[in-house]
């Protein structure tokens, strides 16, 4: 009987994985090419303009400090660093996007002794990028 | 009353600067202390290996190991041996100058005749001009740096003990804390924020070395500097490097910004056995 249970409860848990596997990408609802993809993409999205400034080594370069969760992982593509942390449910951590967006262009007025450099107040990146990345994280 | 109210506002000023000050023996203990508790497997002579030292770089170690079997870095230790040994045009030799300078574990050397730090690089180019050669430009890489490591190599194993008993010298210490712990750059990051409080983590695929043990090495054997054909460099070349990372304009090499930042690094280092040259990534 204990056996049975136990059957039962690994097709269970079995089947609800495969489920929620299969429905797992459409969770993002777009898909993420990787650098030399970026240089290629036709008429990319805001949150894939977004995607490519954040990955881009002489933009965002967010990958050099954070992981970025986005599936499919772009096939070869090195994943990110561990200094900061994972970027993941950014829509439900910062359900305002201007909270997001200030965090962006300059982390440091949060704290001063951040490690995030001040994208914005540096002119790293322009507003209008910042936006695309905020754009894109919203979908993560 | 006034007298009075002076009186208490510098005792007051007085007790805080006190208070806030810390003293280099101080530093140290607080320095290296950080890092017996963030890495505790990794004991204070180890730090001379660099970020082979720390255990988030163990899968990659091994190669390291059978990399330093046969280190690519020995034919460029030979010819400089050579250099170093090679007369002058007056039949003098380096070891002429060299037999009266300190040992290299020692360096910087603060000299209160002149308020000014001496370096190896220094003293081998004021070798060359008090023999009527021409000093070395170049400063960072090539011959400089081998020479360097000729008379570096010697004292191999000998722990860092800087001198800054001088007050002269704790002004040029605390310039180089200053320039340790400032943010600079378009990307706004200070040395101790990359190899102090991200020590040991990755960025991308690369791990942040540990800032103990830093200059212990030098002039090192860079692999990425052996694809751009320049394979050694001095402490110097590698401060330019890292400033031109963080978008920093970089300072003159052997300028008195790099020589203060070499001496608070050296300071930290306190103990840690010279090991030159050395092999980086």
């Amino acid at each position: 009987m204990l056996r049975l249970r136990k059957t039962i409860t690994a097709i269970g848990l079995a089947s609800g994985l495969m489920i929620s596997m299969s429905y797992a990408p459409q969770l993002f609802a777009q898909t993420y090419p990787n650098d030399s993809g970026c240089k290629k993409i036709e008429n990319p999205t805001v949150e894939q303009k977004g995607w490519c400034v954040a990955i881009d080594r002489r933009k965002g370069n967010c990958l050099a400090c954070h992981t970025i969760m986005v599936d499919p992982w772009p096939e070869g593509f090195p994943p990110g660093g561990n200094v900061a942390p994972a970027l993941v449910s950014m829509k439900d951590r910062f359900p305002d996007p201007a909270k997001l967006r200030a965090q962006i262009y300059d982390s440091t007025a949060m704290n001063p002794n951040t490690r995030m450099p001040p994208f914005g107040k540096h002119k790293m990146l322009t507003d209008e990028q910042i936006d695309e990345i905020v754009a894109f994280l919203m979908t993560i | 009353m006034r007298k009075l109210l002076v009186t208490a506002i510098t005792t007051g000023f007085a007790v805080f600067s006190f208070a806030a000050y810390a003293t280099p023996q101080e530093d140290i203990e607080a320095f290296q202390g950080y890092f017996k508790e963030r890495f505790s497997d990794v004991p204070l002579e180890a730090y001379n290996d660099g970020v082979n030292a720390l255990p988030q770089y163990a899968e990659r170690r091994e190669n390291w190991v059978l990399l330093m079997e046969f280190p690519p870095y020995e034919e460029q230790v030979e010819v400089g041996r050579q250099e170093w040994a090679k007369p002058f045009a007056n039949g003098k030799t380096f070891n002429d100058c060299a037999k009266d300078w300190p040992p290299a574990n020692v360096y910087p050397v603060y000299d209160p005749a002149s308020d000014d730090l001496r370096t190896i690089v220094g003293d081998i180019n004021a070798c060359l001009k008090a023999n009527g050669e021409e000093p070395i430009k170049n400063v960072k890489n090539g011959k400089m740096a081998r020479l360097v490591i000729a008379y570096k190599e010697q004292f191999n194993g000998e722990p860092i003990n800087v001198d800054i008993s001088d007050a002269g010298a704790v002004k040029w210490y605390e310039k180089g804390k200053q320039f340790y712990w400032a943010k600079r750059g378009q990307l706004n990051f200070s040395c101790a924020d990359c190899h102090v409080h991200s020590a040991g983590l990755s960025v991308r695929g690369d791990v942040l070395s540990a800032g103990l043990g830093h200059t212990t090495g030098f002039p090192v054997y860079r692999t990425k500097w052996a694809l751009a054909g320049k394979p050694l460099g001095t402490i110097h070349r590698r401060y330019g490097g890292c400033n031109g990372q963080v978008r920093a304009q970089a300072f003159k090499p052997q300028g008195p910004e790099y020589k203060a930042l070499e001496l608070y690094e050296a300071v930290m280092n306190a103990g840690i056995p010279l090991k030159v040259p050395s092999q980086r990534q």
